[in-house]
């Protein structure tokens, strides 16, 4: 070992300082108020939780997404909502930021600090509370995964509502983020399934919401009002930290069926009624629209396996899932959805599981565990990298055509040779919501973030698409906003498409100034400007 | 370096892809989903659970290891405590490898070579290790000629000096001359000479297989031995080496098969193939209730999970349980990586762990295949700590 002499080597090294952004003019995260506020942390938590160190700060500072890194300046982990009460109290009084930390694991930079300050990571609240089997319902911290409580709801015969993301994501972060799974069309998102929740508010408050708020038992309505629990929608953590979240549970069907109705035409007009067909039907749990990229995702074991799947596959999947008492209430349900498909759209041919099964060598997910955890081979676990979200709800029967046009904007698969983008890199999923009413789109493009060019492409590419569906009147909204500097708060891109909800937006916007005084807790635009500050590094 | 390997060293910017890509996907936090029996047993890496800050678990690693190659700051004694808090049990890359692609344990070994090689690592604790590995080829202190005394209780042939089928490689560990150890290796020896196998053993010429330097990143000093103990073995003349020791057996596999022209296999899985064959029954009832703790190195390293269970399920009145995190997604028992040495809180925290996921099986008593891990798990806990080779010797019963 020649130890020593590297070490001195090492010092005389230029050390590239780490890219770190600081607003200009600051107003928060003042070296000396960090100190302070470090220091009571400390106090607060227990040192073991609570640390500034860059060689912990490093690890939040990048996601699977394109948004410029940036540190924290300290991390901590409370392990109680007395704890979060105690480190909120502490951000408002020395004025530094707070950014909550579910699981981590998002597409779209959510949690990454964006003037640094303190990222309050949530993942020591992993309790299960209560799974209450009678009322069907269960009480979580927000460092519950999906896997974990889908394991032990199980157990009790009851499930909960998967989305289509990573098994190892909160629960609690993900419905807080809309949470759009394939029992969409019969049960609503995850955000229709909060019963109650214990919030800390920015200021340091703790509220507790839906029955218990009045001394009811979970069981109970959230009544007589007013009822506040929505405020949460969509806030990214603006609003304060969830540490208890109580939610629906559904019982486990005793059998289940799922026959794919498959069509490898280009006549995206047949996708629209078949699935309202099924939806309107209401005989299945689950019910969405998948492109074959998203199939050979599900099938291939490996990223190279799913490459070379996915021609081969078919174009377009239905995915009815029926459920039931026995197999043959499943299969009769089956059949139902078989001859509703093909009386509003009969290019449809239908295929058995098995045999999907059999084009991926028995590699894939048997029903069972597709549908009761739709998990393991899900998105963020396909690429070598990272993938671009897109997402928007509008109308079931417009979803083809403001698809086609986001296609037409950076793909060859409609018929343009701008070959932006192969049929590998792009998917499109299409989720009926509320009976067939409306329906949400998403859209996505996996990119490798250790190609330059892949990320550029992507960028020009999501812009491309992002137009095209502002053109066809809708909003499919890509995770590139934290991007622009200098932009305002999201209400203002909402106003820009949806002009009449002006008022309704800026009525949220004064709510955060009001629960939210010294603007800590998640702070991403400046109350005196309603602008993004400006960042240097 | 005289007398190295010649194998090509791998430096951690070869594997540049694999940690500037990591997505935090958070798949190398838990056990592979699909086999989650609770969500109490559901987490995977022990210091990651342990300290829960996100650096502790390979996805942090990823980042410093993206960090410090980036020039973005400079190692620290921190860096060397989270780097070295790893127990590299495997996983993390057997969670991630098979869908994203990314070799994470192997990056954190690289980060543990450059840590030596410019010197910020190991931790002080381990620099004894290394230096009785350098100073008395084995890493516990023990005074040379400790070898041929366990040999010569065995009974063996002297593999130095005469002709033998199979090569026992009996590894530091097991032959450190302590009643247990020898206990556990006497009875290997009862067992694989009753199916009449034609061993032997080098004695105070086995060469320690330097595993411990790998481990904590000392390439060099593994390999300034390498080249002369790849002749001691091959002098032996066998057509087979037997490994006692699963970290033996990992290295013998990965770094020195390919200059040994010897087939290298575990005990264990010598078992089910002399079972088929009848050279071996056992018909004694043992009485046992145990649950079998699958060895990281055994397992996840070497791709041995069934045959130690075949090979017990052969045995009269064992009643074999498993663990619900078992076979790829085995918790560790917390001795590997030097984090014994190093960092004995989160070691025996990773053992109490495993202890109550046995307790939460009903287990009655462990059963395991690696030194390393019974010596962990006995000093934890007062329930019966076995290896493999003890139970079948039990039921071989009384050997004519």
């Amino acid at each position: 070992m020649k130890g020593k002499d590297l070490q001195k080597d090492l010092k005389e090294r230029k050390i590239i300082k780490v890219p770190r952004k600081h607003e200009i003019e600051q107003t928060h995260n003042l070296p000396e108020n960090l100190e302070k506020a470090y220091a009571e942390l400390q106090e607060a938590l227990g040192s073991e939780w609570v640390s500034n160190d860059i060689n912990v700060t490093v690890a939040y500072a990048r996601d699977q997404s394109v948004v410029p890194m940036n540190h924290p300046d300290i991390v901590a982990l409370p392990g109680s909502t007395e704890d979060v009460i105690a480190l909120m109290k502490i951000a408002n009084k020395y004025l530094v930021d707070v950014m909550p930390y579910g699981s981590g694991l998002n597409t779209l930079g959510m949690t990454i600090p964006v003037y640094g300050g303190i990222l309050c990571d949530l993942r020591r609240m992993d309790q299960i509370v209560e799974i209450d089997a009678d009322n069907m319902l269960c009480t979580i911290g927000p460092g519950v995964t999906f896997a974990q409580l889908q394991t032990e709801t199980l157990k009790k015969g009851l499930r909960l509502i998967n989305p289509s993301t990573s098994a190892n994501a909160s629960v609690v972060s993900n419905i807080m983020m809309g949470n759009i799974s394939t029992l969409a069309n019969k049960y609503g998102v995850g955000l229709d399934h909060i019963i109650g929740y214990k919030i800390v508010l920015p200021d340091g408050r703790l509220m507790v919401c839906g029955p218990q708020a009045y001394g009811a038992d979970n069981a109970h309505l959230p009544g007589p009002g007013p009822d506040v629990r929505a405020f949460i929608r969509g806030s990214l953590g603006c609003m304060g930290i969830i540490t208890e979240m109580t939610i629906r549970l559904y019982p486990e069907p005793q059998a289940l069926k799922l026959t794919v109705p498959i069509y490898d035409g280009d006549d995206w007009g047949v996708i629209a009624p078949a699935l309202k067909a099924i939806s309107q039907r209401n005989i299945v749990i689950e019910n969405a629209y998948f492109q074959n990229t998203y199939m050979g995702i599900f099938m291939g074991e490996t990223n190279l396996e799913s490459s070379r799947l996915i021609p081969a596959l078919p174009r377009h999947y239905v995915v009815p899932v029926t459920g039931g008492l026995t197999q043959e209430e499943v299969e009769a349900k089956g059949e139902v959805c078989q001859e509703d498909i093909l009386a509003v759209a009969p290019q449809f041919e239908f295929m058995d599981w098995e045999i999907v099964e059999g084009i991926s060598s028995g590699r894939i997910l048997g029903v069972d565990k597709f549908t009761r955890f739709f998990r393991e081979s899900v998105r963020v676990q396909r690429v070598k990298g990272s993938f671009f979200v897109g997402f928007g709800l509008d109308h079931l029967d417009n979803l083809p055509e403001i698809n086609k046009a986001m296609m037409r904007g950076m793909t060859s698969q409609v018929g343009t040779d701008d070959n932006v983008f192969s049929a590998d890199l792009i998917a499109t999923y299409f989720q009926p919501y509320d009976m067939g009413r409306l329906g949400f789109i998403e859209f996505d493009i996996f990119i490798d973030q250790s190609n330059p060019e892949d990320s550029l492409r992507t960028i020009t590419g999501t812009l491309a698409a992002m137009i095209a569906s502002f053109k066809m009147g809708s909003g499919v909204c890509f995770g590139i906003w934290p991007l622009v500097e200098g932009a305002g708060p999201l209400h203002d891109l909402l106003g820009l498409i949806y002009p009449s909800a002006a008022t309704y937006v800026d009525t949220y916007r004064d709510m955060k100034m009001i629960y939210d005084p010294n603007n800590v807790c998640n702070r991403r635009w400046d109350y005196d400007t309603l602008r993004m500050k400006k960042a240097a590094l | 370096m005289e007398g190295k390997l010649t194998k090509k060293r791998a430096k951690l910017t070869d594997y540049r892809d694999d940690y500037w890509v990591c997505g935090k996907c958070k798949m190398c936090q838990s056990i592979n989903v699909q086999k989650f029996e609770s969500a109490r047993f559901s987490a995977n890496c022990p210091c990651g659970t342990r300290y829960r800050f996100e650096s502790y678990y390979a996805a942090g690693m990823m980042e410093i290891a993206r960090a410090i190659t980036n020039l973005e700051f400079d190692p620290t004694e921190k860096t060397a405590d989270i780097i070295y808090s790893c127990n590299l049990c495997g996983l993390c890359q057997e969670m991630c490898f098979p869908l994203k692609g990314l070799h994470t344990t192997n990056i954190i070994q690289l980060m543990r070579e450059k840590a030596v090689e410019e010197g910020w690592g190991p931790l002080p604790a381990h620099r004894p290790l290394l230096e009785s590995t350098a100073d008395n080829d084995n890493p516990f202190g023990l005074k040379p000629g400790f070898k041929g005394k366990a040999a010569k209780k065995l009974g063996l042939k002297d593999a130095a000096k005469e002709q033998c089928g199979d090569l026992l490689f009996v590894g530091c560990a097991l032959a450190s001359g302590s009643a247990d150890m020898q206990g556990k290796l006497e009875a290997l020896v009862k067992v694989l000479r009753a199916a009449g196998l034609d061993l032997g053993v080098l004695g105070d010429s086995e060469p320690c297989c330097r595993a411990f330097s790998l481990a904590l990143g000392d390439r060099d000093g593994f390999e300034e031995r390498a080249q002369e103990n790849i002749e001691r073995i091959k002098a032996s003349g066998a057509s087979r080496i037997i490994a006692a020791c699963p970290h033996c057996l990992q290295v013998l596999q990965d770094e020195y098969s390919p200059y040994l022209d010897m087939e290298v296999v575990s005990a264990v899985q010598v078992i089910p193939k002399l079972l088929k064959s009848k050279a071996l029954e056992f018909k004694e009832e043992v009485g046992v209730k145990a649950v079998y703790h699958d060895p990281c190195f055994l397992g996840r390293w070497c791709e041995v999970y069934e045959q130690p269970r075949r090979a017990m399920a052969a045995v009269p009145g064992l009643e074999l349980l498993e663990f619900q995190r078992n076979r790829e997604n085995s918790w560790c028992c917390g001795a590997g990586g030097g984090v014994k040495a190093a960092k004995p809180e989160l070691s025996s925290w990773t053992a109490q762990e495993r202890l109550e996921e046995a307790r939460a099986v009903g287990a009655e008593a462990i059963v395991t295949a690696c030194p390393h891990c019974e010596t962990q798990f006995a000093a934890e806990t007062d329930m019966p700590v076995y290896d493999v080779f003890e139970l079948l010797a039990r039921g071989l019963g009384e050997v004519k």
